[in-house]
């Protein structure tokens, strides 16, 4: 995994896309953000049934995708498309205990941004 | 406490066969005995599920050949049972799997099929303590449906500028972020480019439901249909439909949080039905009344969550599940000794710094006796 910096453009899209509306599912600063884990999110409830987890994690993930592609302007890197990385993305949403350094990972994996 | 320590050594033996423990774990394992001092006291230590987390992910998790234990998301947590004040360690597992097979667009909405696995449970070393006693392994082929959310392109313009605010907040402490010019201008950017998202689930599912020592156990196969809908839009007036927010709207409002009534329609609560073809192969309440065979059942479930205050660094929270199961044509020595209906409710408000206060009320399938349960406490998130 790599180490938490404002200089990796996946960390900083990653964080930039959880912070700000419209999805608001992180309240922290860049360089507090990388250790905060899924069961600390805004969407994340848990006294529900992980039947309906699942469902909201895969929705969230979409979301994430769609902004990553028509805000932030990613293309997928080779070997890399919208299906895999959205199952890759909702099965780390769907851990209460991984980080979102573990999402900026799958985030690194599958995504290009321009600068 | 004799099956306890099994345990640790069947995660240990391995590691120690590998030989190859890693400086972090031994500097970790070190400041843990440095911290405590002369009062260090290894029994103890064993009996708190923040130092085996920390060990496990420290010594254990970080190796190859315990990459199923990170795939898993095992960890060691604490039991309680608040009847009879037992308290206990324990461990909890989550597995999700997702093979995605299909997407297809038509008319601005995603149309896909996927095949998920999923296993999830609470085993506690003393089941008797165990207030959580419920193992879920099944797998399930879904058909979805998703539509609005961010589907337009952002123009050059509003791209660029975006980077540039980006550039901005990324530097700025927690404190400044939301106060910041440099917010307010992102907000209007990525609010002009989002719609409302639909998200809609059916699914086949098949599965194993059971405690944790298998005594009470059943084949279950049926469908459900989940509903998720997202009013990302706070300037929307289709918030107005999340008629669940208004109360804590109005909370939010008069603590200062908001300030203006603003309903959240990104909490609208997410929704799921199902009917079960039910096969019960153990099941000693059901066995009392006379009555084993399979059945049919539905099920609902309505999860809510919202934003109740921020107050200081602290976000509080409300959280809530109401979940329902009702038997289809059950005999009559059920429905009199109300087996055939199970109404569970939990309702909870949370800090983020862990702190909760929650109730609970009712029972859920292989539970014998209504509940209902007060508590208050501080949770660590490990």
């Amino acid at each position: 995994m790599s180490d938490w910096s404002n200089t990796n453009v996946a960390q900083s899209r990653t964080w930039g896309t959880l912070i700000g509306p419209p999805l608001k599912q992180i309240d922290e600063d860049f360089d507090h953000s990388g250790t905060i884990q899924m069961q600390n999110f805004a969407f994340w409830n848990n006294l529900e049934s992980s039947d309906e987890r699942n469902i909201q994690a895969i929705a969230l993930a979409r979301t994430i995708n769609d902004v990553f592609n028509n805000d932030y302007r990613a293309t997928f890197i080779a070997g890399s498309d919208a299906e895999t990385t959205i199952a890759a993305m909702s099965g780390i949403l769907n851990a209460a205990a991984k980080t979102v350094n573990d999402l900026a990972d799958v985030v690194e994996q599958n995504y290009q941004f321009p600068v | 406490m004799k099956k306890y320590f099994f345990f640790l050594l069947t995660i240990w033996l391995p590691s120690l066969c590998y030989g190859q423990k890693t400086d972090s774990s031994t500097s970790f394992i070190a400041d843990i005995v440095k911290d405590a001092g002369p009062n260090f006291d290894l029994k103890k230590a064993l009996n708190d599920p923040n130092t085996l987390n920390k060990i496990l992910k420290n010594d254990i998790a970080n190796k190859e050949v315990y990459a199923l234990i990170e795939t898993l998301n095992f960890e060691f947590k604490t039991f309680e049972n608040t009847t009879t004040n037992q308290s206990g360690l324990g461990f909890s597992y989550q597995y999700d799997k997702d093979f995605n097979t299909a997407l297809r667009t038509y008319k601005k909405t995603q149309f896909g099929g996927s095949f998920s696995l999923q296993a999830n449970g609470n085993v506690a070393f003393n089941s008797n303590i165990n207030p959580a006693n419920f193992l879920n392994n099944k797998a399930s082929i879904h058909l979805f449906a998703s539509s609005g959310g961010v589907k337009r392109r952002l123009s050059d313009a509003d791209f660029k500028k975006l980077l540039e605010l980006d550039n901005i907040l990324i530097k700025l402490p927690k404190s400044e972020i939301d106060k910041s010019e440099a917010f307010k201008e992102k907000f209007d950017i990525m609010l002009s480019n989002v719609t409302n998202q639909y998200y809609t689930d059916f699914s086949l599912v098949g599965g194993l439901e059971s405690n944790q020592l298998f005594t009470k156990k059943q084949w279950v196969l049926g469908s459900e249909l989940a509903y998720d809908m997202k009013l990302w839009n706070t300037n929307s007036n289709s918030n107005i439909f999340n008629v669940f927010d208004y109360p804590f709207a109005l909370l939010r409002m008069l603590s200062g949080t908001d300030k203006k009534f603003t309903v959240d329609g990104s909490t609208f609560p997410t929704i799921l039905v199902g009917i079960d073809y039910v096969k019960p192969l153990a099941d000693s309440i059901r066995e009392r009344y006379g009555d084993s065979s399979s059945y049919i059942r539905v099920k609902a479930e309505v999860g809510f969550k919202t934003k109740l205050a921020k107050i200081s660094d602290q976000v509080i929270y409300f959280v809530s599940d109401y979940r329902i199961y009702k038997e289809l044509n059950p005999s009559a020595s059920l429905v009199k000794a109300g087996y055939d209906l199970y109404n569970y409710f939990v309702a909870s408000i949370q800090s983020s710094s862990g702190f909760f206060v929650s109730y609970s009320y009712g029972k859920l399938p292989f539970d014998a006796v209504n509940d209902k349960v007060y508590s208050l406490g501080w949770q660590y998130k490990f």
